[in-house]
């Protein structure tokens, strides 16, 4: 049996039918699956972390970086192609956690995750206190071309806007897989399990960590990007605060790091959970979250992805 | 000379694990490393593959110095280790740690476009564990194994990648008394046929009268003696610290 070929085939599957949703769910379901989508690139970025053992308290700062860059592009360059905005916060995200990089790969546990906070906290920081950047109001953008196609007075969630947060997410997740099978990224697992030894196999430990921690933050930023374009509105608050960053860790952990599908189901699950719970339970839904996270822990141990984990002959 | 070791100190604290250590090597010999627990044997190792930082000495590999080397660089010059204590990776199978070593070993680690777990890679990981008799193991969890397998799992991984010398630290510890000798003769020739030099450290004198060629005695971070087993093992202060306590 080709298990290449299933998994992308899966893959395939999995964003033919979120597409095909398009026709079959009210809006408001379709909403939350594309911010469950934006958010689950960055859960996704957190899954590379996880793969070698790391967490990132601080991933809120990308989701921040990406959505900034898309608002600034649009409301200071006057750029309105989606297709530039998501270039543009792509880079920028690539950018600075390739030169951030330099310094978080020499640290690892707890001090990998909380160097990550610092940084994000800074981030939010600088936002705060710029006038010119909104401070505490963020900003917001009006209509985007996609591919210079515009509806115009159109809601933000059309069939275009809809159509490019998911088939982008499904190109991402398969690079992510291409990244997992590939001999790059069967490193990660090594340094994960064993980092002495890698060190002796001749493995550039930290070289490795660095590249997972780049295409991790890119993909934050991406997933940034993507939401500024759909809620057409960011706010330092939303973004890089820390109770965000916080968020992505706990459906990461909920997700697991197993497969490249856990991550959006993980976001997607939680971010139903969560509007049915603030609709029905205004006041305990948090609880009820916790309570999730408990049960899920308990009883999925490896994740949300280990429900379609293939079993070991 | 292959290896070159010249007045290597080494203290922690007021221990002093090396002191002014002098030793060489030659291609093809199979040194036997003995001496009591704390005498010094692991340091000795961990100096060499740039583990621990000497705190005076030098170093030399085939007349280069390799002195301030880091693990990764001195792996890539063609100094490999096992581990007195096997470094592997635990929650992954015995052939994902084999097709991960030789991916590197082969200049792959960085190739994204190149699947590593395929079917020719796990081929050649399991023509690799029936060299050593493991390959009842192939589908197994290295968690899974017994000491002994694992320990010789650790000694492959060495291997991999034909370094110029290997060091062993007790590649025979943890394996019961009767297998010890089946292994070392598997784990020995197949060194040999390689034309690797061989450093081992190791406890049972036996094995090392039956291995070494050369015996280098430690004791209390310093070398005790150097030369031919069957002098070495007789010379008297190595059997009243070593070979005497090491049958107590
Ligand atoms: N990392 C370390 N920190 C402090 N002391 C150490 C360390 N490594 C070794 N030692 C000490 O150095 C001495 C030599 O240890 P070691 O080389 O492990 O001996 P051997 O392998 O011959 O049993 C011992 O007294 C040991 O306690
Ligand atoms: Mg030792």
């Amino acid at each position: 049996m080709n298990l290449k070929y299933n998994e992308n085939l899966l893959l395939l599957l999995f964003i033919f039918f979120f597409v095909v949703s398009w026709f079959l769910l009210p809006d408001y379901a379709l909403n939350t699956v594309c911010l469950s989508f934006c958010n689950g690139l960055v859960i996704l970025g957190l899954l590379l972390l996880m793969r070698l053992g790391l967490v990132s308290f601080g991933h809120g700062m990308y989701y921040c970086l990406g959505g900034y860059a898309v608002a600034m592009s649009y409301n200071f360059l006057n750029i309105k192609e989606a297709l530039f905005l998501i270039l543009i916060s792509i880079t920028v995200g690539f950018l600075i956690s390739f030169a951030l990089g330099f310094f978080v790969r020499r640290f690892r546990g707890i001090f990998f995750a909380m160097l990550n906070l610092a940084l994000s906290m800074i981030l939010f920081g600088i936002i705060v206190k710029s006038i010119s950047l909104g401070s505490t109001d963020g900003f917001g953008i009006k209509e985007v071309y996609y591919f210079g196609q515009i509806i115009e007075g159109e809601k933000r969630l059309n069939i275009y806007s809809y159509s490019f947060i998911i088939i982008l997410s499904g190109i991402m997740m398969s690079f992510v897989m291409k990244y997992l099978k590939s001999s790059s990224g069967k490193m990660l697992d090594a340094i994960k399990e064993n980092e002495i030894r890698s060190a002796y196999l001749g493995i550039a430990v930290n070289r490795h960590i660095h590249k997972a921690y780049i295409f991790s933050g890119t993909l934050a930023a991406l997933g940034g990007g993507l939401m500024v374009l759909l809620v057409g509105h960011i706010t330092p608050e939303d973004t890089a605060y820390w109770t965000k960053s916080g968020e992505f860790v706990f459906v990461a952990i909920l997700s697991g790091s197993l497969n490249v599908f856990a991550p959006l189901f993980g976001a997607l699950f939680f971010e139903f959970i969560r509007s049915y719970a603030l609709f029905y339970f205004p006041n305990t839904w948090q609880m009820i979250i916790g309570i999730i996270l408990i049960i899920g822990i308990i009883y999925l141990p490896e994740g949300i992805g280990s429900i379609f984990k293939k079993r070991r002959n | 000379m292959l290896l070159d070791v010249k007045r290597l100190c080494k203290k922690f604290g007021s221990v002093s694990a090396a002191k002014d250590i002098d030793f060489s090597m030659a291609k093809n010999e199979v040194i036997g490393v003995i001496g009591s627990n704390g005498a010094g044997k692991t340091t000795f190792c961990n100096m060499i593959t740039g583990y621990t930082k000497a705190d005076s000495g030098q170093i030399f590999f085939n007349g280069k110095e390799i002195t301030n080397l880091n693990v990764q660089e001195i792996k890539n010059i063609g100094i490999h280790r096992s581990f007195q204590i096997p470094q592997v990776f635990e929650n992954l199978g015995v052939l994902e740690n084999l097709i991960i070593t030789d991916l590197v070993s082969n200049n792959n680690q960085n190739s994204f476009l190149e699947d590593a777990y395929t079917e020719k890679n796990f081929i050649k990981a399991i023509n690799l564990l029936k060299k050593f008799s493991l390959e009842s193991f192939k589908d197994k969890l290295v968690k899974e194994l017994p000491q002994g397998a694992r320990k010789v799992l650790d000694i492959i991984i060495a291997i991999i990648g034909k370094p110029e010398i290997i060091l062993l630290d007790e590649p025979t510890s943890g394996i019961s008394t009767n297998e010890k000798i089946v292994v070392m003769e598997t784990i020995i020739k197949a060194i040999k046929k390689l034309n690797i030099a061989v450093i081992f450290i190791e406890h049972d004198m036996e094995i090392v009268e039956k291995f070494a060629n050369r015996v280098v005695a430690f004791y209390n971070g310093q070398i005790l003696g150097d030369g031919r087993p069957e002098e070495i093992l007789k010379q008297k202060d190595v059997v009243k610290y070593i070979v005497g306590s090491s049958h107590a």
